[in-house]
């Protein structure tokens, strides 16, 4: 028993993280391989899946010959591979192929008994595990979904009059109540040390099933309509129906295939492998490609004069962002129109971990970062009697269903119960203890949060009058993968819950009070407003559960005019992405019109970008940063190194935003490197499979990554992540977390310290040392001096410059 | 009356002219590609309107217009014909503005996508050949239409050929399409024998009911019918050819709506209504198309209700529906089926160009209405075998692809897998000898006589049958299937040109269109084998497409040449051979069936193999057979 799940657990590990397409979560596709160097585990899962994971050479030579590889850092990083010379990288032709091993030893049946078993059993297979599982779509749920998979697929079997499995042996095997996996492999393999390449041969010709399979066999609470599901009942029902496709071919004549096939040298992830020198000239490439790069971030933002901006003081508002690279250019714009605005950056559920329970919802929604656990539920409830108004009722009836706004996830005119002893209508009181899940905070909670909260920000004096909360959320329409578009950081929900929340208990006298204990002083004329954005349509929406007198109104009403400026001009930079044409002479609010027209039409497969080109993490001060122009790549997570001497503030973060953010650049990067097996494939042809997933027409595997369209322009490069902190206090706290160093030192992000007082840079774990001073290796710095210019960088991603006074 | 003719030709030399303006534009020109079909079907539907009001004011209710003669000789005569009535202009409207809503979808729809161009030529073709189609005046100008529509839904399909399933599907539906198009040619066949002409649609109405059928033309006629609801079934996906529908939806969203949701899909009961005349006096034949309609309307619902997938969910209910039709069409209702038909195409385009989002409102409105199901309690013993059989059949969807797969398709690849033995060299030597020994009755009187005509007619059958099954279960040698194919035509014409005796010009025509594809297609062959020995053979799909671009749309017209597609001197030449196959000849008109069908599937697959799926190696990555 124990051997049979140490089989298990074996393949279990290199099935792909498949979730349910409604809770679109970015992860590293490669996670299962973390533990060693990135261009190792790249060059090795190429040579053992057949995955691409560099560019094509051609693309590099491309880039170099436009200037975006700089010849400077080619060279710095050839002279590390003393076999390669410069007509390898530049002229030389390599033949590069591709190849997967996995695969190919269960290929043998069909090489000698002409069987193609992919062809017999995956429809049928896909088909039961289809149906069974079907989320709504189907008019009928299947007979049997009470049970769970296998005790379904057995009283199929014995009820319907159409056998699944037609001969002695495979019934025998189907009924025989030990399901064990060892016993049908000796039939069908024979030898035990082929077994586990077998299943992954197996399993891997299926990845998107077998890994949402696993996946629900884990977290069955993710599914709406729920169903039970074991990821080994799948395998072992896949090995009957094999053996039984073979005996009834074959007629019993066939002998178990380890007795005359030999997997190849099958190549583990763990053992040494000999690596091509085409992967070899690639890995220059992408070193090159990424370091060209950086060096030009990182020269522009030591050479950009933060000092000077320090001299203000006061600002009028400040505003919290979500981290998410789309926030970035907003906080720029609202920055430079007007400098009484301060900017911060935080992960985007505002530190509040929380259930949301809509209005006559039926279930829980889980608003944070998917790893945590809340442990409370906010509920809403209606103000007035806005429900049965029948003209909005009928419009959702005809084409509301089809939209996907973040502003319909809360209800017009709706109330926040966030309160652990709140006084509840008496016609509302299903909500308490709604699923179990305990109802609200108490003050303590409360002000632990907002604790949190504002130390990682740095914020805990000077507070300005009106301080907002944004979270951002994205409409879109007809879009297999809006849950992807909206905030990661609140489990692929709008974050307008958690903004309005937010500022609703930072309005609360008990709240503060407690905070002020805690050092962190909210003056009382100070309020908060919650809001969210959306980022396709660049429209921003606030909150105010809070009365506002006359005095803050007014400067509400400023800051609304702001934001509605620096949205448009947000919403040019975008548009020029969208029609690849400048649009400098446009209106505009024209402009800004057609970008909220297009984000919900029918016939659009990119309602925005996302995350593509995401290259760069900045955690620091807003200052250093702040007038640099970075187009929309970096993420951006606010940190005040002096509030923070022994790194424990520093860890919090990293802990969150390094998963999360490698989480999205590294999707990002493979799924732009092989769209074939790491991506989804182009999204046109997308079939909706039960509300679970999408496939390609009627029989496809569910598709894994990210479509085509998302990926279009991104620009693959791994994640820079700029901390500005003594780079010691980084250290210690890097080595207490081995998983963080594992991201770290086997290089799936790149870590570099902006020292705050000395200004250099320690770039982590480059030479034998865990860190050493960083000169970055580039001259040219890009001044801007009036927006025009500003206007020529919007077509390139890879542009960087200082914008001193725009 | 001039003007109507003009405006007729329109619509036909609109879609060619916007074909070739959007072959000569560059790839990246796609704003200017997209705006090209669009306002040339804006241009379309204004002249159908147009021409709508011409016919009214002009109190014209039926138009026949004789566009061209191809060819003529005594006793037959290839014409294309168009004919115009208002069911000819409620499907012209139908088809233009779903056209025009799929083209404005698309073309944002597809931006940037690889392959921008080369749909929207696709839908080019296909917009063409349904107008063809629609207002065809005879069944020969149906059949050049329905040939075109055939592979235009077959290069769709195949639209991602990058990947193995829409390259295996796309063959699996040009299978059951080519069975479809036998119906057609078969039909055209017996038409000639009944009315010793090719009949017009427009005569067939002037005509009102075929006067005094004896018992011999009365068989003839339900003879003809059931071609025409073969046919009629088979691009309308109904029973038993209903296993292909789900296999189509490989292209992009909208090319799914265009085709399986709306206008291919309902080009069946447009056959069946344009041919009311011919069966609408055959009782039993009315009983047929009622029970085959009752057949499709409960298997496709009953698909439709165990089906998990949005899009093969609305593709059954399509399919439900016009078994519906086809009921109302037995029945006689012609304005319900019509007003049907309208109706079930625009409602499936619209679900099937929405059905990304059926995610998100499925989701959210499960979120705020989910009613956990009570669990059925099923104590009956046979209600529980019920509900499980039929919902194993719904998986099993009904044995239909099996049918197919292995009882029709299977049968022939056996019986070629028993002449494995036959290599190229023994075919040869075959061949010639067997040409040879027609060329001896051909000249001579003294082997002329008829039974020695019979025997060898009936050996150049049982091999041409033989070779054909050969070439079907080819799978090593791409070349041989080349040559078998080309001597099949040689056996055709001989068997022919014993019996009967045909002009020069007549041979000559079939000939050089034989040898012409047949000749340019093996040199293309031969480039690749080689290049690329190891790979060229028929045991998976190669791509090629990717190193031979040119070459594969060279090889895909002689392909279509070789098969008799209307681009070729050999379609002619297959029609006229098939005119001069007598009734009572029944075992000539049984080869040329098969191998009218099997020589289409056999080439055509050549093509796929070879040039479409993933092609391994390079730097483009590999690729799984699932996704």
């Amino acid at each position: 028993m124990d051997e049979k799940n140490n089989l298990l657990n074996k393949i279990k590990k290199y099935i792909p993280k498949v979730s349910l397409i409604k809770d679109f979560i970015h992860h590293n596709p490669l996670e299962f391989i973390l533990e060693q160097e990135f261009f190792s585990a790249c060059n090795k899962v190429s040579n053992i899946y057949g995955y691409k994971t560099y560019l094509k050479l051609n693309e590099y030579r491309e880039l170099y010959k436009n200037g975006w590889i700089l010849h400077r850092t080619l060279e710095k990083f050839l002279n590390k591979h003393p076999s390669i010379s410069w007509d390898d990288l530049l002229i030389n032709e390599f033949p590069i192929y591709y190849d997967s091993k996995v695969g190919k030893f269960r290929k043998n049946w069909e090489t000698r008994y002409r069987i193609n078993l992919e062809k017999h059993i995956h429809p049928i297979l896909f088909r039961l595990v289809g149906s069974f599982l079907d989320q709504g779509v189907s008019e009928l749920k299947s007979p049997g979904f009470n049970l769970d998979f296998y005790s379904f697929v057995l009283e199929l079997e014995k009820y319907s009059l159409i056998p699944i499995i037609r001969t002695q042996l495979g019934k025998q095997f189907l009924n025989d109540k030990r399901k064990d996996i060892e016993l049908i492999l000796n039939k069908l393999v024979g030898k035990p040390e082929y077994y586990e390449i077998y299943l992954l041969d197996q399993q891997l010709e299926h990845p998107g099933w077998s890994g949402l399979i696993k996946y629900l066999d884990e977290h069955p609470e993710y599914l709406f309509d729920k169903r039970e599901i074991h990821f080994e009942d799948f395998i072992y029902l896949e090995l009957v129906m094999e053996l039984d496709l073979l005996e009834r071919r074959l007629k019993g004549k066939w002998e178990p295939l380890g007795n005359w096939a030999k997997p190849s040298n099958f190549p583990y992830l763990n053992s040494r492998l000999n690596f091509e020198k085409w992967q070899q000239i690639l890995q220059i490439w992408q070193e090159a490609y990424e370091w060209s790069y950086y060096d030009k971030v990182l020269v522009s933002l030591k050479n950009h004069d933060s000092d000077k901006i320090k001299q203000k003081l006061n600002p009028k508002y400040q505003c919290i962002f979500c981290i998410d690279d789309r926030e970035s250019s907003i906080r720029r714009y609202l920055e430079s129109l007007d400098p009484n605005i301060e900017t911060f950056g935080t992960p985007g559920f505002f530190q509040m971990d929380i259930y949301f329970h809509p209005y006559k919802g039926k279930f829980l929604t889980k608003c944070c970062p998917q790893p945590i656990h809340p442990s409370c539920q906010i509920s809403e409830i209606p103000t007035e009697e806005n429900i049965s108004n029948w003209k909005s009722k009928l419009k959702y009836k005809l084409f509301g269903f089809l939209k996907v706004s973040p502003f319909d996830f809360m209800m017009q005119n709706s109330q926040l119960i966030y309160e652990k002893d709140s006084n509840i209508p008496i016609d509302m009181e299903e909500v308490i203890d709604f699923q179990g899940v305990k109802l609200g905070y108490d003050h303590q909670e409360m002000a632990s949060r907002l604790e949190n909260l504002f130390k990682t920000i740095g914020l805990v004096n000077s507070f300005a009058k009106i301080v907002y909360f944004i979270g951002h959320g994205s409409s879109s329409k007809n879009n297999t993968y809006y849950a992807g578009y909206d905030c990661g950081a609140c489990s692929g929900r709008p974050g307008s819950v958690n903004a309005r929340l937010a500022a609703i208990i930072a309005n609360k006298k008990e709240v503060r009070e407690l905070l002020r204990k805690k050092g962190i002083d909210i003056p009382a004329d100070t309020i908060f407003i919650g809001g969210i954005r959306d980022t396709s349509t660049d429209l921003v929406k606030f909150y105010i559960d809070y009365p506002l007198n006359s005095e803050s109104l007014i400067l509400h009403k400023e800051l609304e005019r702001t934001f509605t400026i620096a949205s448009q001009k947000n919403a040019i930079e975008r548009a020029n992405k969208f029609t690849g044409i400048s649009l400098r002479n446009l209106n505009p609010e024209k402009v800004h019109n057609k970008v909220i027209k297009r984000a919900t039409k029918l016939m659009i497969p990119v309602p925005e970008w996302n995350h593509a080109s995401n290259a760069l993490c900045i955690i620091g001060r807003r200052d250093i940063n702040k007038n640099l122009y970075l187009a929309r790549r970096a993420f951006l997570n606010s940190y005040d190194y002096q509030l923070d001497p022994d790194g424990k503030i520093l860890y919090s973060i990293l802990k969150a935003v390094i998963p999360v953010t490698a989480g999205i650049n590294l999707e990002y990067y493979f799924s732009r490197m092989d769209n074939n097996r790491m991506g989804a494939g182009s999204k046109l042809s997308h079939n909706v499979i039960g509300l679970l997933g999408v496939a390609n027409g009627a029989d496809g595997d569910l598709r894994i990554g990210l479509p085509y369209q998302m990926i279009r322009i991104h620009e693959p490069i791994r994640l820079l992540m700029i901390i500005e902190q003594d780079p010691n206090v980084i250290y210690n706290v890097l080595i207490n977390d081995e998983t963080l160093l594992k991201w770290v030192q086997n290089h799936w992000i790149h870590l570099v310290s902006f020292h705050p007082i000395s200004k250099e840079y320690y770039l982590f774990f480059s030479g034998n040392k865990p860190y050493s001073k960083y000169t970055p290796d580039y001259t040219k710095i890009k001044i801007l001096k009036n927006e025009t210019e500003l206007f020529d960088l919007f077509k390139n991603d890879r542009e960087v410059a200082i914008i001193n006074k725009l | 009356m001039k003007y109507i003719e003009f405006s007729v030709n329109l619509l036909l030399i609109f879609p060619v002219v916007t074909f070739f303006i959007i072959s000569l534009l560059p790839k990246s020109y796609e704003k200017t590609i997209g705006l090209v079909s669009f306002v040339s079907l804006w241009f379309a539907i204004i002249i159908i309107i147009l021409l709508l009001l011409e016919l009214i004011f002009n109190k014209v209710y039926f138009l026949d217009i004789p566009e061209l003669i191809l060819y003529k000789e005594t006793g037959f005569e290839f014409l294309i014909d168009i004919f115009i009535d208002w069911i000819s202009i409620i499907f012209l409207l139908l088809g233009s503005i779903i056209t025009l809503i799929i083209v404005y979808f698309s073309k944002t729809y597809l931006k940037g996508e690889e392959g921008f161009k080369r749909y929207f030529l696709i839908i080019t073709i296909f917009y063409f050949s349904y107008n063809l189609s629609v207002i065809a005046g005879n069944l020969e100008t149906i059949l050049i239409g329905w040939e075109a529509l055939g592979l235009s839904s077959f290069l769709l399909i195949a639209f991602y050929r990058e990947r193995f399933i829409p390259a295996r599907n796309a063959l699996k539906v040009f299978s059951i399409y080519r069975i479809g198009d036998v119906g057609l040619v078969l039909s055209i066949w017996a038409t000639h024998h009944l009315f010793h002409e090719s009949k017009k649609f427009y005569d067939l109405i002037a005509m009102g009911n075929i006067p005094k059928l004896d018992s011999y033309s009365y068989w003839l006629l339900l003879f003809i019918s059931l071609c025409l609801l073969m046919t009629a079934s088979a691009k309308s996906a109904a029973f038993p050819f209903m296993a292909w529908l789900p296999r189509a939806m490989e292209g992009p969203t909208p090319s799914s709506a265009i085709f399986y949701g709306s206008l291919s899909i309902h080009m069946g009961i447009y056959l069946l209504l344009r041919t009311y005349n011919i069966w609408s006096q055959i009782q039993e034949f009315k009983y047929i198309l009622g029970t085959i309609g009752i057949l499709t309307s409960i298997i496709g619902y009953q698909l439709y209700r165990f089906q998990y997938s949005v899009k093969i969910k609305i593709g059954y209910i399509s399919l439900a529906n016009i078994g519906l039709i086809f009921i109302e069409l037995a029945i006689g209702w012609i304005q319900l089926a019509i007003i049907h038909t309208i109706l079930n195409a625009i409602i499936r385009t619209y679900q099937l160009l929405i059905s990304p989002s059926s995610i998100a409102y499925m989701i959210r409105d499960q979120f705020f209405h989910f009613q956990s199901k009570k669990i059925q309690t099923i104590t009956s013993d046979l209600m529980k075998k019920i509900h499980y059989t039929l919902f194993h059949l719904s998986v099993k969807e009904f044995y239909l692809d099996i049918l197919f797969d292995r009882y029709i398709f299977g049968i022939f690849r056996k019986i070629g897998k028993i002449f494995n033995f036959l290599k190229p060299f023994h075919i040869f030597i075959l061949s010639i000898i067997i040409i040879s020994f027609g060329f001896l009755i051909l000249n001579f009187n003294v082997y002329s006589k008829d039974i020695i005509k019979l025997i060898y007619t009936s050996i150049l059958s049982v091999l041409n049958f033989i070779f054909i099954s050969r070439a079907f279960g080819e799978r090593n040698h791409p070349r041989m299937v080349w040559y078998l194919n080309i001597f099949n035509h040689i056996y055709l014409i001989l068997a022919i040109m014993v019996y009967e005796t045909i002009s020069k010009m007549n041979i000559f025509l079939y000939v050089t269109g034989v040898t012409v594809n047949g000749v340019v297609g093996l040199l293309i062959l031969n480039k690749i084998k080689k290049e690329y020995t190891q790979d060229f053979n028929l045991n998976d799909y190669h791509g090629f497409i990717y190193i031979y671009r040119w070459e594969s749309l060279v090889f895909l017209i002689s392909a279509l040449g070789l098969i008799g597609f209307p681009i070729s001197s050999t379609f002619l030449g297959e029609d006229l051979i098939l005119s001069h196959i007598e009734p009572d000849q029944g075992f000539l008109a049984i080869s040329f069936t098969i191998s009218y069908i099997l020589s289409g599937i056999s080439i055509i697959r050549l093509y796929c193999k070879l040039f479409f799926g993933p092609f391994k190696g390079g730097e483009n990555g590999t690729t799984i057979h699932a996704a």
